[in-house]
């Protein structure tokens, strides 16, 4: 039996404990992908710059274009190419619908206040814990974002401009969650199935981060 | 022990409802919707398939206690968890002189999103630690001996 005291003196403690904190629980978890992948960076031998105003990185809690007042980071190297990590982007996609790509690495220098990227290279979901029941939702959405958003493109029979994974969508798409990997083992063969890298159990301590850690320092590395 | 997961689901989210009443509705239909989903595998044929896997060996014989609990570590640990977790590593880049994350909307310039600074962040990990304590203990009440935190929330930074 569960000492009442105890849970008094533990939902006492988290109330006090979140006050000031974001109150979506996603906006935290992307902040912390976000912040993991420029450790990545740093480790794979970039220096790491946030854009921030006096010592205070905005970051996005609504989706938007890129620019603004929003803070990024950017990565360079000697004799490298110069990358972005930008949170809450909005794209367009093939169909001229937006979607939201909550962490993406692109090339430096993107158009200001527009939905079309130059240069996409890794285009990151973030999901914080859901039930199993919404977390299928949310893995069809992404799906079918990284296939609007796909770089391989045809007809449709309707003369509509469609995206194509089959052909390569020329960026590397990944979901990544706090959701302990094996819980769902379903949802993360229908993401392998369609070429989204699924990354559960991605939080600090979970076993998945050593995963996230050691695929991203491999993909930073092989950047030109 | 709570003897059935609706017991246990009831327990955590009466006492969550009088603190946090968004997160206690928000665990309520998360473990309900979990338990749903694991109640109707179980009916079909793909029980061995996906049911082995989901479930760590030890808590098969409590699998809907299990179910609801990780929703409640999900729920009320991680985002407690993430902060310090953010702090962290804004102290480990130390060259990056970040000393706040201001989480703002489109059109809004406020911190209308709220705000991890790094000054509070001794105090969040405290919190955390006893978060956490509580929680194990919680976990050792719910399963006795079988009860490992590494199984929830791997290991202590």
């Amino acid at each position: 039996m569960i000492s009442q005291a105890s849970l008094r003196r533990f939902f006492k403690t988290f109330s006090k404990a979140t006050v000031g904190l974001p109150k979506a629980e996603g906006n935290l978890y992307e902040a912390f992908v976000f912040l993991e992948l420029c450790r990545q960076a740093q480790v794979s031998g970039f220096d790491v710059e946030m854009v921030s105003v006096n010592g205070d990185y905005r970051v996005r809690a609504s989706p938007g274009y890129f620019g603004g007042d929003f803070g990024y980071a950017i990565l360079s190297a000697p004799g490298r190419k110069r990358y972005e990590i930008h949170n809450g982007i909005q794209f367009i996609g093939n169909s001229r619908m937006e979607h939201e790509a909550d962490i993406v690495l692109v090339g430096e220098k993107q158009p200001q206040g527009t939905g079309q990227p130059s240069a996409l290279y890794v285009l990151i979901e973030c999901k914080f814990y859901d039930s199993a029941s919404r977390l299928k939702g949310e893995v069809r959405k992404a799906v079918g974002a990284v296939l609007d958003l796909s770089c391989s493109n045809h007809q449709s029979k309707g003369g509509h401009v469609q995206g194509c994974i089959h052909c390569g969508c020329r960026f590397t798409p990944f979901f990544v969650t706090n959701i302990v990997s094996g819980r769902r083992p379903d949802i993360q063969t229908f993401l392998k199935t369609y070429e989204v890298d699924p990354m559960f159990g991605v939080f600090e301590g979970g076993s998945g981060l050593p995963h996230f850690r050691g695929a991203f320092r491999l993909l930073l590395r092989a950047l030109p | 022990m709570a003897e059935s997961a609706e017991e246990l689901l009831r327990e955590l989210e009466t006492a969550a409802r009088e603190y946090a009443p968004v997160e206690a509705e928000l665990f309520a239909i998360t473990a309900r919707d979990d338990l749903a989903d694991w109640r109707q595998t179980q009916d079909r044929e793909r029980q061995s398939e996906l049911g082995e896997e989901r479930i760590p060996a030890q808590y098969r014989s409590r699998a809907e206690e299990f179910l609801v609990f990780d929703a409640f570590v999900r729920i009320f640990l991680d985002p407690i968890a993430t902060a310090v977790a953010i702090g962290s590593m804004l102290d480990e880049m130390s060259n990056l002189e970040i000393r706040s994350l201001t989480f703002g909307r489109f059109g809004d310039d406020g911190a209308s999103g709220g705000q991890i600074s790094r000054d509070n962040i001794p105090q969040l990990r405290h919190d955390r630690n006893e978060l956490q304590e509580l929680t194990a203990e919680f976990g050792r009440a719910t399963f006795g001996n079988i009860f490992r935190t590494a199984d929830f929330w791997g290991r202590r930074e």
